[in-house]
């Protein structure tokens, strides 16, 4: 939103294939789902430097950096910068206030029972909740999923969180469509086997068919 | 009551008491906005003079005492420019008793954004709703929210149909887990097929269908010393891995690849950031910071890394002209894993 699709495209590709690269290089012998999880973490990590700076962006880099197991491929991505960057983004204020958050989630829902009783008891039993309570059930419980699923949701609130979220939907498009495209560009290289006319931009996927080829 | 108002309807700008003037400078800024917007806010599909005039009405019975001389602007739809003013949270509640059609807006948040700073809200009621600063403020709280919802509504696809905010909700979770489980998905599928594709071909190939100018800036790519142009001794290039000095041997004498193209690429990238350094977000994150200052290095010869200026030294080009022998090249190597 605030920055331009085309600058973002273009950055995502270049760390995206960075990554990729390093986690070709450092995890070949490993199994496919160590594979999966290095290809994922540099494309998050991708779609995150290519958003820059907004507030899912930074908990999501925290959020990679503190597991144990990116960091050997964090810090073939990222090279020096690496500790700069991990200075940076580790927060455990972050964590700290999510679980203060918790406490009162489990008030909200004590109180809400509580009420839920009362209403029982005194009208036998059936229990009746009025029609705003029941909405505005709904809408907290839709907004605690929003607020995991979204990274570093969990400390925002009402308008926030939906900016941040909606900010956090058109990234994850692009990132899709980014991965969506290097995938086919995959499939072709592998699958075509046109001979090599050098003047069309077209053929240039047919030397890296001629690649893929050669090692089959 | 018409004698009140006429003079109200003289714009002048003398001796405008500051609130007046503010609440009708304001009004109109709200008429000044994008036409939904307003008529979201004001619930009134036209912009008759009427409202104007009634406030202007309201405002002088309840702002008797100050200056009888208002800068009331004319009654046809002006937008001024929301002027630097002192904005009060008004209580209407003295208007309502003369005036049966008072319609008024609300315009929370737009007034606000187009000033400096200024410490109040300038909210008005609506109409047969409670005017205390708290539900105001409420208020104003919700539209935000309403709004941010209206967009994530048209952003996530068969949204705009559902009426309700639970639902819509419900839908842009959908979405998000969705987005995430095809991220997942492809990246399963990417990692399947990675040990069989080099991704410097590739590079080439997104950057020429992408890019309008990788042609050029492959045409200016140079080949290094070591690597002569039809020669089948390729040579790793670590593009991104900075502290590998030893990685690059080791690498060496596992998988020789050619990385001809992707320093082609690199070196694109070294041209094109240079064009969009400025609209880049000065931030450290990325490499094209440390790129952009090698940049005017691009054209002479060694030593373009994404590192920049890292002790790793990568390959050198030579130039070449035509597109041709760098696909020749390549099709001369082996791929070894």
């Amino acid at each position: 939103m605030h920055v331009t699709k085309e600058f973002k495209k273009k950055t995502f590709l270049k760390q995206f294939l960075l990554g990729l690269h390093v986690s070709n290089s450092i995890s070949n012998p490993i199994s496919i789902q160590q594979r999966k999880n290095s290809i994922k973490l540099s494309a998050d990590l991708a779609m995150a430097f290519a958003r820059g700076r907004t507030h899912w962006t930074h908990a999501l880099i925290t959020k990679l950096g503190q597991k144990e197991e990116n960091k050997s491929t964090l810090k073939g991505i990222l090279g020096r910068r690496y500790e700069i960057l991990m200075a940076r983004y580790s927060c455990p204020l972050l964590y700290q206030k999510v679980q203060r958050r918790k406490k009162s989630v489990r008030s909200y829902r004590f109180s809400y029972n509580a009420q839920k009783r009362r209403s029982s008891a005194l009208k036998g039993s059936c229990v009746r909740v009025s029609p705003s309570v029941v909405a505005r059930n709904l809408e907290n419980r839709r907004t605690k999923v929003l607020k995991r699923l979204v990274p570093g949701g969990e400390l925002l609130n009402g308008s926030a969180l939906l900016s941040e979220a909606l900010d956090y939907v058109i990234s994850l498009k692009a990132q899709v469509d980014m991965m969506k495209s290097l995938w086919r560009a995959t499939q072709v290289s592998s699958s075509s086997n046109v001979e090599l006319v050098p003047s069309a931009p077209l053929q240039k996927k047919d030397a890296s068919c001629t690649i893929a080829n050669s090692e089959e | 009551m018409e004698d009140e108002i006429q003079p109200l309807l003289n714009p002048t700008t003398a001796s405008a008491s500051p609130s007046v003037a503010t609440s009708g400078a304001s009004f109109t800024a709200l008429l000044g906005l994008p036409p939904n917007r307003a008529v979201e806010l004001l619930h009134e599909p036209t912009f008759p003079s009427d409202p104007a005039l009634v406030d202007r009405a309201a405002r002088f019975s309840v702002f008797a005492a100050a200056a009888a001389a208002s800068s009331a602007p004319s009654p046809e739809v002006s937008p001024p420019p929301p002027p630097p003013e002192t904005a009060k949270k008004r209580k209407d509640g003295a208007s309502t008793n003369g005036k049966a059609k008072v319609k008024k807006g609300k315009h929370a948040e737009e007034d606000t954004d187009g000033e400096n700073k200024l410490p109040y809200v300038h909210v008005r009621a609506r109409r047969g709703q409670a005017t205390d600063s708290h539900s105001l403020a409420e208020r104003a709280r919700r539209e935000k929210i309403n709004a941010r919802m209206k967009l994530l509504q048209e952003l996530v696809p068969g949204c705009s149909k559902i009426s309700g905010t639970a639902l819509v909700l419900d839908e842009i979770i959908n979405h998000v887990q969705y987005l995430q489980r095809q991220v997942e998905y492809l990246s399963m599928r990417l990692a399947a097929v990675n040990p069989r594709i080099d991704f410097s071909g590739l590079d080439t190939f997104l950057s020429a269908t992408t890019m309008e100018c990788g042609r050029l800036t492959i045409g200016n790519a140079k080949v290094g010393t070591e690597l002569d142009q039809q020669q089948q001794q390729p040579v790793w290039s670590e593009v991104g891995v900075s502290d590998s000095d030893q990685m690059n041997s080791t690498t060496n004498s596992k998988r020789p690849q050619i990385q001809l193209q992707q320093n082609q690429l690199q070196q694109f990238w070294h041209v094109d950031f240079l064009n969009t350094q400025n609209h880049l977000q000065p931030s450290v994150w990325e490499r094209d910071t440390v790129m952009g200052s090698t940049a005017p290095h691009v054209q002479r010869e060694e030593q373009h890394s994404l590192v920049g200026p890292g002790p790793v030294p990568l390959l050198a080009f030579d130039r070449v002209n035509p597109v041709a022998p760098p696909i020749q090249s390549n099709q001369q190597l082996k791929m070894e894993l």
